[in-house]
């Protein structure tokens, strides 16, 4: 699994997310990210990412968020 | 005449063992019946605790969510039309706001373990993290592998006397730094309590020690062992030596764990995700960049340590 953020010193979140899924498909990919705009959640998760949470959420709510996308949910 | 009086003698002492007997083993059905009716107390109490907690989380919050939102839309509604009174009404919408951010802490504060085996370790996690933040201490949770406490109410009791402490510590000890630790040792599991406060008077006046007496009680209750003292660094050290379920420990923590790499360019954010994960008995951090060329070169490069995503079989079949 790979918990990526939006905004990387190099290059997007969003281009990460899009060559992971092309070039190693069977990573689970979940945003963990400042932005609670629902466009990037929406690009996210078109990219690949199974799942987007937000940063601010509490520690028990990211652990599960991870869970779910280790389940195979999106999240 | 001696004989009689023999005879009289060894009977009144027959008779005295006899009532001493009684008066013994009436001192213990009271003893189990005291021990039994407290802990009754302290269960009633805590399931008590547990149904406000969620009614209040179900319940309450779910109903200012609702008026939040309906107040949303009347903000929405009056801004439309350029009333002056939305900005009144979006008081009111920020007001409600803080009412279900208050609600659930309450709820949290009833009802604080959640039923999952690592339960505990978020619910301390979390409740470190809250009293550092309400009181301006520093308050810390450590725990180096994970500890899986699968029974609830063993948890729940566990918390409660790492609140307790850490209540203490804040209120009379004047502590500023406080550390609350869970660790596995190979008889025992442990949970302490350290702080670098005033440190345990002396002697306690009897109002004082209740929480004491509640602690060391709870900690029997779990089967464990408690103990409270001056540490000689200073301020007070609170321990509860407790069996878990160790070989469920194990086993979790033998299985092979699922890796997860980590891209964000906050080191703090990492570092905070690290902990979070390794508090996990199955998953594990393998790696972490700040940008995206090198995480992904990172993530599809096999390594000793960094497996083949699809050659990974816990990590395929958790990520198909």
């Amino acid at each position: 699994m790979a918990i990526v953020d939006i905004t990387l010193k190099h290059g997007s979140g969003i281009e990460l997310i899009k060559n992971l899924k092309a070039s190693q498909p069977g990573v689970a990919i979940i945003v963990l990210s400042m932005h609670d705009e629902r466009l990037y959640a929406e690009r996210a998760l078109r990219a690949g990412a199974r799942g987007y949470i937000m940063k601010r959420e509490t520690a028990k709510k990211v652990i599960t968020a991870i869970r779910q996308v280790l389940a195979g949910k999106f999240t | 005449m001696i004989v009689w009086l023999l005879a009289r003698l060894r009977s009144l002492y027959h008779n005295l063992e006899a009532q001493v007997r009684q008066r013994t083993a009436a001192l213990t059905d009271e003893m189990v019946e005291r021990e039994r009716l407290e802990r009754e107390l302290l269960e009633v109490s805590e399931r008590e605790q547990r149904r406000i907690g969620q009614d209040l989380h179900d319940g309450l919050c779910q109903h200012l969510t609702g008026a939040t939102l309906a107040g949303q839309v009347l903000e929405g509604k009056l801004a439309a039309l350029n009333l002056p009174e939305s900005g009144r009404c979006h008081k009111m919408v920020e007001l409600m706001e803080e009412g279900i951010d208050l609600s659930r802490k309450l709820a949290k504060g009833l009802y604080p373990v959640e039923m999952a085996a690592d339960g505990l370790m978020l619910a301390l996690e979390e409740y470190a993290a809250t009293t550092s933040e309400l009181f301006k201490v520093a308050c810390r949770f450590e725990c180096d592998s994970p500890v899986l406490i699968h029974d609830t109410a063993t948890a729940g009791h566990l918390y409660r006397i790492a609140q307790e402490a850490v209540g203490n510590a804040i209120k009379h000890g004047k502590a500023r730094n406080i550390l609350i630790r869970l660790e596995v040792g190979e008889e025992s599991t442990g949970l302490s309590i350290k702080d670098d406060g005033t440190g345990l008077p002396e002697s306690l006046p009897k109002n004082r020690g209740i929480g004491l007496r509640i602690m060391a009680h709870r900690s029997a209750m779990i089967g464990g062992t408690f103990a409270a003292r001056r540490d000689e660094a200073g301020g007070t050290l609170l321990t509860c030596a407790f069996r878990a379920e160790s070989e469920s420990s194990k086993t979790a923590v033998n299985k092979p764990k699922i890796k997860i790499f980590l891209v964000d360019d906050h080191p703090l954010v990492r570092e905070w995700l690290t902990n979070l994960i390794h508090q996990q008995p199955d998953l594990v951090v393998c790696g972490e960049s700040e940008e995206a060329p090198h995480a992904l070169q990172e993530i599809s490069r096999p390594s000793p340590t960094w497996p083949s995503w699809t050659s990974h079989s816990s990590t395929a079949r958790a990520s198909s």
